[in-house]
């Protein structure tokens, strides 16, 4: 009892914690996990084991971690393969970023629609979308929104439509597959789901909502963008100014296309996630020569830590069969019925998303929705896509729900474009609860 | 000026701050940033700051904004990198300047050249008179208003300069600007900051 009580105020003041900012994420996070180490599992269970478990370093020495060929479920602990696979990608889209690729992009579509804001405005989107499928939506929006800008700047337009738009479609793509969003990540790791399984579910809910987004956006805001100048194609930056090494650039460019395949076939090749991305940033590493050390070093080790700690911080939930409780508590909230736990798990997550990272939060359903299945005699992957779809949107709500959200709204004022909360849920909430309700008859039809 | 002298002024609501600081600008023959801060910041970064400008000298307004790899999506903290960028692009070009608050501090703290601190305060009657002819607030309001800004204020200093606002700390000189009135307490400063580019 102790064991749990203390587990939950170490997770509640992580929690508290992250929103507030006072001290950086990852410190919050490593703080909580090595309270929880030694408070909960040393201290109050006395279980050296338990704790020594929870770090999961054997992990690397299972063939499971490289290889698998069927679904597998991970142990409580920290979910190395998921960090693993984050950050081969960052190293990988380091490499991308340097040579120039986002930004060579960005300029070549805007170019070929001739500068005009409404295809541009649409055509980001679907961009911002495709991208955020394979590559996380932070560096997505930071290059889409940072050539928005400057784009907006040469049609002389307000960018904020278009930013506004970008971001929701990022949120949007990354729920789609597997490597999209980090909930994906941890969800798919965990419960042993490949890339296939996701695009073939959250992937087909996030196409249906795509398609009703397009237009949701472009009646909305698309429609009303004018261009205050007509830009002389000759006088724009030429997209290929953007590359700063050719060879850099085509390395690059292959380096991701073999990312795409090996994701996409991962299930077939028996790959798991963390051996693609160790192997896509050795390869990047040593496609980058003398720049090897340089990307190293720009790599975000920060949000690496931060998922360290998360997963000690959940495990102290777990090991003490709080998320038990909750299990049990979303049950009797229910009644047993499906359709309810279907919506209590995509509404609940989403509105919790909005509000705090989506994060922790997957982090921290993942048990429970196991439990539930287990109880309820529920699908497990049925469940897994409700709480992929609710937190991967969910965030979309808020200025503060999703880091691209985040990074879009800084990248707009730094511009001179500052968006506040009224201005921003009055876009994004409707499109976000159209997708949400979208996701949920979606599920009701074809999953129960 | 042979040297290049940056001067940052802290001052209290109705101290005098600004006036000290524009006649002191006067006398040194050097720019004093305000407010007008932004037509640089437009100008140099090529941007419209007319929305930027109600986030000026406000602190950040924490639970309802993040920080995401360096990305704050808080207006309060992008005017605020947005004005430490155009000061420290100024201060190295060689210019002398002196910037009112905006944690201007901690922005150019680190800066190879003369900085000076300033501190304005004065007597709390004279801060209410001076408040109550210029806004033509009763008293009371004026007496409210001074309290509401200045913990604003400190607020906005405390969050951004990691240094406490108004702490003797973290100044060069604190003068009351009432003692010996706004323009004599300019020529004093003045001359302050002629003797120490001498010695520097």
């Amino acid at each position: 009892m102790a064991a749990q009580i203390i587990a939950v105020v170490i997770f509640v003041f992580m929690f508290v914690m992250l929103v507030l900012e006072i001290i950086e994420r990852h410190t919050v996070t490593l703080l909580c996990g090595a309270m929880t180490l030694v408070v909960v599992f040393i201290i109050c269970m006395g279980d050296l084991e338990a704790a020594w478990n929870v770090i999961n370093l054997e992990s690397f020495a299972k063939l499971g971690f490289w290889y698998t060929t069927g679904h597998t479920e991970a142990s409580a602990g920290i979910n190395w393969e998921t960090i693993c696979f984050i950050a081969g990608m960052m190293v990988m889209v380091e490499g991308m970023a340097e040579s120039g690729f986002f930004r060579w992009l960005c300029m070549l579509i805007a170019k070929a629609v001739k500068y005009r804001p409404a295809p541009i405005f649409m055509i980001f989107m679907v961009l911002s979308a495709v991208l955020s499928m394979f590559i996380d939506s932070i560096t997505v929006i930071m290059f889409l929104a940072a050539v928005t800008a400057e784009l907006a700047r040469l049609i002389r337009t307000n960018p904020v439509p278009m930013i506004l738009a970008e971001v929701f479609c990022a949120n949007l793509g990354g729920s789609a597959t597997m490597c999209g969003d980090p909930p994906n990540i941890i969800i798919g790791t965990s419960l042993g789901y490949t890339f296939a399984d996701f695009i073939s579910n959250t992937g087909l809910i996030a196409l249906v909502s795509i398609v009703v987004i397009l237009p949701y956006f472009y009646i909305v805001m698309g429609r009303k963008i004018k261009a205050g100048a007509v830009v002389d194609a000759s006088s724009a930056p030429s997209p290929s100014s953007a590359i700063t090494s050719k060879r850099g650039f085509a390395l690059s460019c292959i380096i991701f296309l073999l990312a795409v395949v090996l994701l996409i076939t991962h299930a077939a090749t028996g790959l798991t996630v963390s051996t693609i991305g160790i192997f896509i940033a050795l390869l990047t590493l040593v496609c980058s020569g003398k720049k090897a050390l340089h990307l190293l070093k720009k790599v975000d080790y920060k949000t690496i830590l931060f998922f360290v700690g998360l997963f000690v911080a959940v495990s102290g939930l777990e090991c003490t069969g709080v998320l038990e409780i909750l299990a049990g508590f979303i049950e009797k909230l229910s009644g047993g019925n499906s359709i309810v736990i279907i919506a209590i798990i995509i509404w609940g997550g989403a509105i919790a998303s909005a509000f705090v990272d989506n994060i922790p939060f997957a982090a921290t359903m993942i048990p429970v929705i196991k439990t539930l299945a287990a109880t309820q005699g529920m699908e497990l992957s049925t469940l897994a896509w409700a709480l992929s779809m609710g937190t991967d949107i969910g965030g979309s709500a808020t200025p503060i729900g999703a880091s691209a959200n985040v990074v879009g709204t800084a990248i707009a004022a730094k511009n001179g474009y500052p968006i506040g909360w009224g201005q921003y849920c009055k876009v994004q909430a409707p499109a976000t609860v159209i997708v949400i309700a979208i996701s949920t008859i979606y599920m009701i039809i074809f999953y129960l | 000026m042979d040297k290049q002298v940056i001067i940052t002024v802290g001052r209290e609501t109705g101290s005098g701050g600004y006036e000290i600081a524009k006649h002191l600008g006067e006398r040194l023959g050097i720019t004093v940033y305000d407010k007008n801060i932004f037509e640089g910041i437009g100008e140099q970064f090529n941007i419209d700051t007319s929305a930027l400008e109600k986030f000026d000298e406000k602190p950040r307004k924490m639970g309802i904004t993040r920080k995401v790899n360096g990305y704050s999506n808080s207006p309060e903290e992008q005017v605020v990198e947005l004005q430490r960028k155009f000061l420290r692009e100024k201060a190295e070009k060689g210019e002398s300047f002196i910037i009112m608050g905006r944690a201007g501090i901690k922005t150019l703290l680190d800066f190879p050249c003369l900085l000076i601190r300033i501190f304005v305060t004065a007597d709390e009657e004279f801060k209410i008179e001076r408040l109550c002819q210029q806004s033509g607030y009763s008293r009371l309001q004026a007496q409210r208003y001074m309290i509401w800004n200045d913990s604003k204020r400190k607020s906005y200093h405390n969050q951004f300069c990691h240094v406490k606002w108004g702490d003797p700390a973290s100044y060069d000189i604190i003068v009351k600007g009432n003692k010996m009135g706004l323009e004599a307490t300019a020529d004093m400063l003045a001359e302050y900051v002629r003797r120490r580019m001498e010695q520097a």
